[in-house]
């Protein structure tokens, strides 16, 4: 089973510290990334630039709208994520204990229900999966699949079943065009656990992280030439037009990994 | 060096040479405008050699510091500490400035990029293109310029780790795209004519700002007629900015009583041209609709002479456009003038809901209610002047209250 760690942190609190406690976060990062390799848990994972430079986008009628910032004010922000191939859940939770933001923020522990994987035969060399890359592709993002769950409660099978076949096909033409990265499908938040950790103690409470309207139901992570290609690949997300797709860059962390 | 010449390179020049640094920067504002601000201090210091035009020097002094900055940057990346031994040294050279071409219309779709948030836009487009300081742009907004200075830095930060990028939308996006910039362009010049908070009731230099942006867009984009719509609808109200408010230009006189040979001709005529420019370049745009409403303002002798029947047509396809409370408003009054208070009543009641928290609400229902000599218009006034934010305002609708 595979479960996606989702770091969730105070970006204020990121912002207070000095050069050198930022320095040995980012190397405490390194440290657990490179473990996590070695032992063979380890999926997709990235560093996500904070929230400032987030966009959203949304398709209503098929209008697009995009604005400025994450599409939820929360008091924590997503700052990066993990997704790991565990045996049983408490490995997970063992796993989300050990990133550093476990101390101080908290790990959210997702369920993926369906992994999107590169296509066969492609080069899996490091921790990022990349596919093909687009010629001019230069830049990584994450997009945020955010809608209400209940909209998928709502739906016929028959309804469901050809919004299922959307994201198939969107996701097989993003690897052919050489944009896709990675991407996950999750289980239900509220199936979801917090892990963290407190003078050394590890626990774990029941999910739903965070109480809002809309969910994260998922992601893809894609090259793009910039922000504009990102939006417009957003944009054909089937929840852009139910709930909306947040877009983040993601942080460049080569010089630690 | 003269003062003058580097005041007129300030306001003329400075927009083309910082939006080809950032063409050249790769799309970072902070490294361009750092470069600039670099040269102009060792300009002003040294002054130009002889012969050399202001502009020109600033720009290469300018292109030499942003080599000097990016190779910093290069060798601070420890990946590309090998890369930046192998760049040449350029040294100084005078920069031609119609070689270099204009980047400015990148610079103005950049800012006005979707993905920034309004007042940033706003924001970005008085300090990048307008050549304000932050300081300036800070009091135009009546912020602190600490505050501003975050804003855009924010702005900044936000397009350079989003990466949104330094060109002009694909065709495609661009009706959309240009949309936002006539959009940003227009606040400014609204917030110069009617300002939203504080005691002053217009800001001339807010106005001239949109004024110069606008010719600028009308410049870059000849064949567009949207932004020939906006500069004449801009030009046409703006024409009023003499006759507008007394002497102390801190109270409002309504159009009724403007003294109309206070108005300018030259820009009434200059507004009448682009408006016809842009509608023979097109069909007419929401922009074009509310040109024409001013022009046939700028054509009447008299305020009782007004052809407010057209006024009332041309609200009307404007409303067909696009269905806001103001337009509504807007039309609700024309209609009144048109074809008696009593209709005008009665299409305002219909926006109540929407619109019954605000002054121009009260205020247009109070002066209908006045022309049809009813007592419930003094209530009106009353609420107009509890909801109005500008203090002009307020003692403008106290007088027509009282008188």
């Amino acid at each position: 089973m595979e479960y996606m760690l989702l770091i969730q942190a105070s970006e204020r609190r990121f912002a207070t510290l000095g050069q050198k406690e930022m320095g040995a976060n980012m190397e405490a990062y390194g440290t657990f990334t490179k473990e996590l390799f070695q032992s063979g848990r380890a999926g997709d994972c990235a560093a996500l630039e904070p929230t400032k430079s987030a966009t959203t986008v949304r398709v209503r009628n098929d209008q697009r709208s995009v604005s400025d910032g994450p599409y939820a004010e929360t008091r924590e922000q997503l700052g990066g994520y993990y997704v790991v191939k565990v045996e049983t859940p408490d490995e997970a939770y063992a796993i989300a204990a050990k990133i550093p933001d476990a101390t101080g923020g908290a790990i959210e522990v997702r369920p993926v229900r369906n992994m999107v994987t590169p296509e066969q035969g492609s080069a899996a060399k490091s921790h990022a999966p990349v596919g093909k890359k687009a010629a001019d592709a230069t830049k990584e993002y994450l997009l945020l699949i955010c809608e209400d769950e209940a909209n998928w409660a709502k739906m016929t099978p028959a309804e469901a079943g050809k919004i299922m076949a959307e994201y198939n096909a969107f996701s097989a033409e993003i690897k052919t065009s050489g944009h896709f990265v990675a991407g996950a499908q999750l289980g239900p938040a509220a199936a979801g656990k917090a892990v963290r950790v407190k003078n050394g103690a590890r626990s774990v409470t029941d999910g739903p992280y965070a109480e809002t309207r809309e969910q994260l139901g998922g992601y893809y992570r894609v090259w793009a030439r910039d922000l504009d290609e990102a939006i417009a690949l957003a944009a054909r997300i089937p929840a852009a037009r139910t709930g909306c797709v947040e877009v983040r860059p993601l942080m460049d962390t080569s010089a630690y990994v | 060096m003269e003062t003058t010449s580097f005041a007129s390179f300030m306001r003329e020049d400075r927009g083309r040479v910082l939006s080809a640094l950032i063409a050249r920067a790769g799309g970072d504002f902070q490294m361009a405008e750092d470069a600039l601000s670099s040269a102009l201090e060792q300009v002003l210091r040294e002054g130009t050699p002889p012969h050399a035009s202001l502009g020109a020097w600033v720009h290469g002094v300018a292109k030499h510091r942003l080599v000097d900055a990016q190779r910093r940057a290069r060798m601070m990346d420890r990946h590309h500490a090998a890369l930046a031994s192998s760049e040449p040294d350029e040294g100084y050279e005078l920069v031609d400035a119609e070689a270099v071409g204009d980047e400015r219309l990148r610079l103005l779709f950049t800012c006005c990029h979707p993905a920034l948030a309004r007042e940033a836009q706003v924001a970005l487009a008085l300090r990048t293109l307008g050549g304000l300081s932050t300081e300036e742009v800070a009091r135009a907004f009546l912020v602190s310029g600490p505050t501003m200075a975050a804003r855009l830095g924010r702005a900044k930060e936000k397009i350079r780790a989003a990466k949104i990028p330094y060109v002009v939308p694909e065709p495609g996006d661009l009706p959309e795209r240009l949309d936002a910039v006539l959009q940003v362009i227009y606040l400014i010049f609204n917030e110069g004519y009617a300002c939203t908070r504080g005691e002053m009731l217009h800001r001339r230099d807010l106005c001239a700002e949109a004024r110069r942006l606008g010719e600028l867009t009308v410049a870059l984009l000849p064949d567009s007629p949207d932004p020939k719509a906006l500069l004449a609808l801009m030009l046409l109200i703006d024409a009023r900015r003499d006759a507008r408010s007394d002497e102390s230009g801190r109270e409002l006189i309504a159009l009724e009583q403007q003294d109309r040979t206070r108005w300018s001709r030259d820009d009434i005529r200059a507004g009448d041209a682009l408006l016809r420019e842009a509608l023979e370049l097109g069909p007419p745009s929401t922009w074009a609709i509310e040109a024409a409403i001013q022009a046939v303002h700028g054509h009447a002798t008299s305020y009782a002479e007004t052809d407010f029947a057209q006024i009332a047509a041309l609200y009307a396809s404007l409303l067909e456009r696009c269905d806001t409370p103001v337009v509504r408003l807007n039309a609700a009054v024309a209609q009144g003038r048109a074809r008696g208070a009593e209709v005008g009543l009665e299409a305002l009641s219909a926006i109540e809901g929407d619109l019954g928290q605000t002054h121009m609400y009260w205020a247009a229902r109070a002066e209908l209610l006045r022309q049809l000599g009813r007592p419930e218009a003094k209530a009106a006034y009353a609420r107009a002047i509890e909801l109005a934010g500008n203090d002009a305002e307020r003692r403008f609708l106290e007088r027509r209250a009282a008188g």
